[in-house]
């Protein structure tokens, strides 16, 4: 029976030190130096393709390199330029982000328009990778419009 | 140091130790079959407690292998082990009933107070007292809400049942030409709530 016990101990430790000494995906907690911060921002842009665009709601994450979320700001179409899209104000100094409009203009985009642009600040050398994926996309009677894309643009 | 049977022979009396050699020197005759059925039957035992211990031992090692299979799986897979959407409560300030708070119900809320001659008291969801835009942006604001209830940006919303409107994701076919322009000067406030 000892050797069943001697076994089963070595497998339990293994396992353990293989969970103790993986890190997390996507998780970077290295020390990265204050002075090696700088800000950039990137466009998010949708397409409604061919549709009038009075709602739309974009779920925007930084999947790769430290990057923290700083501020937002308007649209670029008429309909979506007199105010910054809503946030969660939560989500500043993060690196998830809901953002969202409505608008009841007449006149509202109906090709790729830029809806709202993210003020990002980015520390340490990695090259961030950015995830958005298009939440709700509606046309003014509240339908959903089918073939919808969001486009992460970053700043060049 | 051992001595060897005949040097204590060299030491005893001579008629001690001839009566001793008659007595006990004479080994019994063993049958060779006898040795091979004991031998035979001795390697049988302990190959069949070989046997029980490599059983033991294998059974062991594969249980402690599926446990720790069943971990890993739980570890990578978190999510799969929740329980399903139709077991979770609804999700407050979904008002169109669509399992989700998003900018839709926020547009269709903002539509019906626009196109509406005289707004219903009960679409106050925000609680100002007044009946405009900033109701819609409360939805709105709950919609981009990181928390899945939408509590921490905006207080708990009615549905549209409770508002007396119905859900307008049905009627969607209300004429635009009603809708009046809202007043967009409202912005979010730096706290992102009202």
């Amino acid at each position: 029976m000892t050797v069943q016990i001697r076994h089963a101990f070595a497998l339990l430790m293994a396992l353990v030190a293989t969970f103790a000494f993986t890190r997390p995906v996507g998780g970077d907690d290295r020390p990265i130096p204050a002075n090696d911060a700088r800000f950039t921002y990137v466009d998010i842009t949708i397409d409604p393709a061919g549709k009038p665009l009075a709602a739309w709601q974009v779920e925007f994450a930084a999947e790769v390199g430290a990057v923290s979320l700083v501020g937002i700001e308007a649209g670029e179409h008429p309909a979506y330029a007199r105010r910054p899209a809503f946030y969660d104000p939560a989500a500043l100094a993060g690196r998830r982000v809901i953002v969202g409009d409505y608008s009841l203009d007449k006149t509202l985009p109906a090709a790729r328009t830029r809806v709202a642009r993210l003020m990002l600040e980015i520390r340490g050398p990695a090259a961030p990778q950015y995830a958005a994926k298009l939440t709700a996309a509606a046309d003014p009677d509240g339908k959903q419009i089918p073939g919808a894309t969001v486009t992460v643009v970053p700043a060049p | 140091m051992s001595r060897t049977p005949d040097e204590f022979d060299a030491e005893l009396p001579p008629e001690m130790a001839r009566g001793l050699r008659q007595l006990f020197g004479r080994a019994p005759a063993v049958p060779p079959s006898l040795d091979q059925t004991i031998l035979s039957a001795a390697r049988g035992r302990f190959a069949a407690r070989r046997r029980n211990r490599m059983m033991i031992r294998w059974a062991t090692g594969l249980a402690t292998a599926a446990a720790a299979c069943v971990a890993i799986a739980l570890m990578l897979n978190p999510g799969r082990h929740q329980p399903p959407l139709a077991q979770k409560p609804p999700l407050k300030g979904d008002l169109d009933a669509s399992g989700k708070v998003d900018m839709v119900d926020a547009l269709l809320l903002a539509r019906r107070i626009a196109s509406a001659d005289r707004p219903d008291p009960a679409w106050d969801v925000n609680g100002d007292g007044k009946v405009d835009a900033a109701d819609a942006d409360a939805v709105a604001r709950s919609a981009v809400a990181l928390q899945p209830t939408g509590q921490a940006a905006a207080p708990r919303l009615p549905s549209f049942d409770e508002l007396g409107i119905g859900n307008p994701a049905r009627h969607a076919s209300h004429p635009r030409d009603r809708s009046v322009a809202l007043d967009h000067g409202h912005r979010p406030t730096p706290e992102g709530r009202p």
